[in-house]
């Protein structure tokens, strides 16, 4: 505070006007030169502290005359006697000088002092400015942050949602799968329950036959209804080998789609793969919906079997749920053509809606009631075919069918 | 602040003309360099650009001797009324010991008005100078026009300040001398006792105002 008292006392525009400043504005020698030709060189001119500022430097006889500023003298012309007449004309010249001097002098301190003080506001609103950007900086890392870690979290739920509709497709398949085993073992264990019957009869059998007695032995052959027996063990047999045959089949079919569940690079063939993924779907996909398969030789190609079988899985189950339960469509066809495979599922069902189209592959995108998929089958689908450098095309329409194609590249 | 020089026996008064753009601040000065005749009068310096609008500031020196031998010199400065000159305005206005606040009449300006008197408050307490001590005369300039903000009005609105108001048409020569020296009356007020103008330098304020203003009756 006593600095900036200190500058206001020194640096104010109108303070006092010390003599040697003022006459820095004016050129001495030029001021000389005209005063010497003025005054025929017979004066001198002298600053309000006595100092020479031009003229002849000895003067005896002399007229003081006096410049003011401000109601004080300022300089002192000492003008020769001889020199008496020009006194006015070298006062007013003096005079305009020292005027011009004061007003120059004055207007640039002022100017400096105005030109400073603007400065010292704009540099204040400068440091504010400063300040409110390191806020504002601050504020922008931690929202890098906090964005990062939004991101990371919902990488983590995608994630964690990916797995759960591999799951339930699991689940889904599961189910399917004890359904069809179900059956067979159930006609396999009440077969077993009759044969057991039949058997418990055949120690009473034997201890009539001990007897020797043939009428006792005709009798407890009656009375076990052995007639019946030996009429239904031959259908009985058959019957549950054909279900032991049934549960063999779907146990194969899932060992082999399980199998090609190694996600290394190996030549396939995708016909069996479709094959596989076929037999695996037809536990799970109503009865009424007949599928056709119409495949053609392909050449075996470098991929990941168990990838490849997911996709077409995920296709399958998207045809099954459009189509009618009772009498839909499902036709699959495979060919090479232009070094490429291509597999083709069309359905009759409920077809897409244009608007739709360009979404279905958006992960999360579904058309289909709560429970039924979270609307990642056709997203996976895509990732896995372009990972595997091919593509998917949709045609649909609505009402009519949809038909989705997968193009892999092949030799 | 004034001060006495004692070793040059000088006392410097500052008086500054303020008010917004336009509102007649050099008129009234060089209507105070026709009218008044004071003891010490020196050339008046306008430094007027070819808008009529000042870039820095005029100043119009008066002085006055008293019998003790102390040189007073009363400087009167305009400021600049433009609102981008706020900080040349400021240095103006710094140490000022009075201060004419000249307010436009016409009530297109009233908004601008208040604003340069705000900018007074601000740049007075930016200086150091307190609205309480300073004294401080309103005019309220070109009366002679005709869409202008009624005398009842002005009163009724600047009764509960402690500033008294003059009207004035510097352009007509009116009023003005009457306010510099209701001006005059204020700071010699505030002046006397710190520097014992009468007691000390036998200067009564009657002598004060005569010896700035002269012989000067108001026309009319």
């Amino acid at each position: 505070m006593s600095n900036a008292k200190e500058n206001l006392s020194t640096e104010v525009f109108d303070s006092i006007l010390d003599v040697p400043e003022l006459l820095q504005v004016i050129d001495k020698n030029k001021l000389g030169n005209i005063l010497d030709d003025l005054l025929n060189q017979q004066y001198q001119l002298r600053d309000n502290h006595g100092v020479l500022v031009c003229g002849a430097s000895e003067l005896i006889d002399y007229l003081p005359v006096s410049i003011e500023h401000d109601f004080e003298e300022i300089l002192q012309l000492r003008l020769a006697k001889s020199q008496e007449k020009k006194r006015n004309i070298a006062h007013q010249l003096l005079e305009v000088l020292v005027n011009n001097a004061i007003r120059y002098t004055m207007t640039s301190r002022l100017h400096i002092q105005a030109i400073k003080d603007d400065y010292q506001q704009l540099a204040a609103e400068h440091r504010a400015l400063e300040i409110s950007k390191a806020k504002y900086k601050a504020l922008s890392e931690q929202l890098e942050e906090r964005v990062q870690e939004q991101v990371l979290e919902i990488q983590n739920t995608q994630l964690k949602l990916y797995k759960s509709e591999k799951m339930s497709a699991i689940g889904q398949l599961a189910a399917g799968m004890a359904h069809e085993i179900n059956n067979p073992i159930g006609f396999i264990r009440s077969n077993l329950v009759l044969f057991r019957d039949y058997t418990e009869q055949l120690p009473m059998l034997k201890a009539a036959m001990d007897t020797g007695d043939t009428q006792k032995v005709r009798q407890s052959w009656e009375e076990g209804q052995l007639d019946y027996a030996l009429e239904d063990f031959p259908e009985l047999i058959a019957e549950s080998l054909e279900g032991t045959a049934r549960i063999a089949d779907i146990v194969s079919s899932l060992k082999d789609f399980s199998n090609i569940d190694h996600n290394a690079d190996v030549e396939a063939d995708i016909n069996t793969i479709v094959t596989t993924t076929c037999a695996v779907a037809s536990n799970i996909v109503d009865t009424g919906i007949s599928i056709v398969t119409d495949l053609q030789e392909l050449p075996e190609i470098n991929c990941r079997p168990g990838l490849i079988g997911q996709a077409f899985l995920s296709l399958l189950v998207n045809a099954a749920d459009a189509v009618d339960r009772k009498n839909g469509r499902i036709r699959i066809e495979t060919e090479f053509q232009d070094r490429a495979i291509r597999i083709r599922v069309i359905d009759n069902g409920i077809g897409i809606l244009t608007e739709n189209l360009n979404r279905v592959t958006e992960p999360f995108f579904t058309t289909k009631d709560v429970g039924k998929g979270v609307g990642l089958g056709l997203s996976i689908c895509q990732d896995i075919v372009v990972a595997h450098n091919g593509s998917i095309d949709i045609t649909s329409q609505p009402g009519q069918g949809t038909s989705v194609q997968i193009s892999l590249p092949a030799g | 602040m004034a001060e006495i020089n004692e070793r040059k026996l000088t006392l410097d008064i500052k008086l500054v003309f303020y008010g917004p753009a336009l509102s007649g601040k050099t008129t009234n000065l060089i209507c105070l360099h026709d009218l008044l005749c004071p003891q010490l009068k020196s050339e008046m310096m306008i430094l007027e650009t070819k808008n009529d609008r000042t870039l820095f500031f005029d100043l119009l020196p008066l002085g006055l001797r008293t019998a003790t031998g102390l040189l007073i010199k009363v400087k009167l400065y305009t400021v600049p009324g433009q609102v981008a000159h706020d900080s040349t305005r400021k240095a103006v206005l710094s140490r000022a010991d009075g201060v004419i606040f000249v307010a436009d009449s016409q009530i297109s300006q009233r908004h601008n008005n208040s604003v340069s008197f705000e900018n007074l408050m601000e740049n007075m307490a930016k200086v150091g100078l307190s609205p309480e001590k300073l004294p401080i005369v309103v005019q309220f300039n070109k009366r002679d026009l005709t869409d202008i903000i009624s005398e009842e009005e002005v009163v009724r609105l600047w009764e509960p300040t402690p500033w008294e108001v003059i009207f004035a048409s510097a352009l007509r020569r009116w009023g003005v001398v009457e306010t510099f020296k209701l001006l005059l009356s204020l700071v010699y007020d505030s002046l006397d006792p710190v520097f014992l103008l009468n007691l000390r330098h036998q200067l009564p304020k009657s002598d004060f105002e005569a010896g700035l203003i002269g012989n000067f009756t108001s026309p009319g």
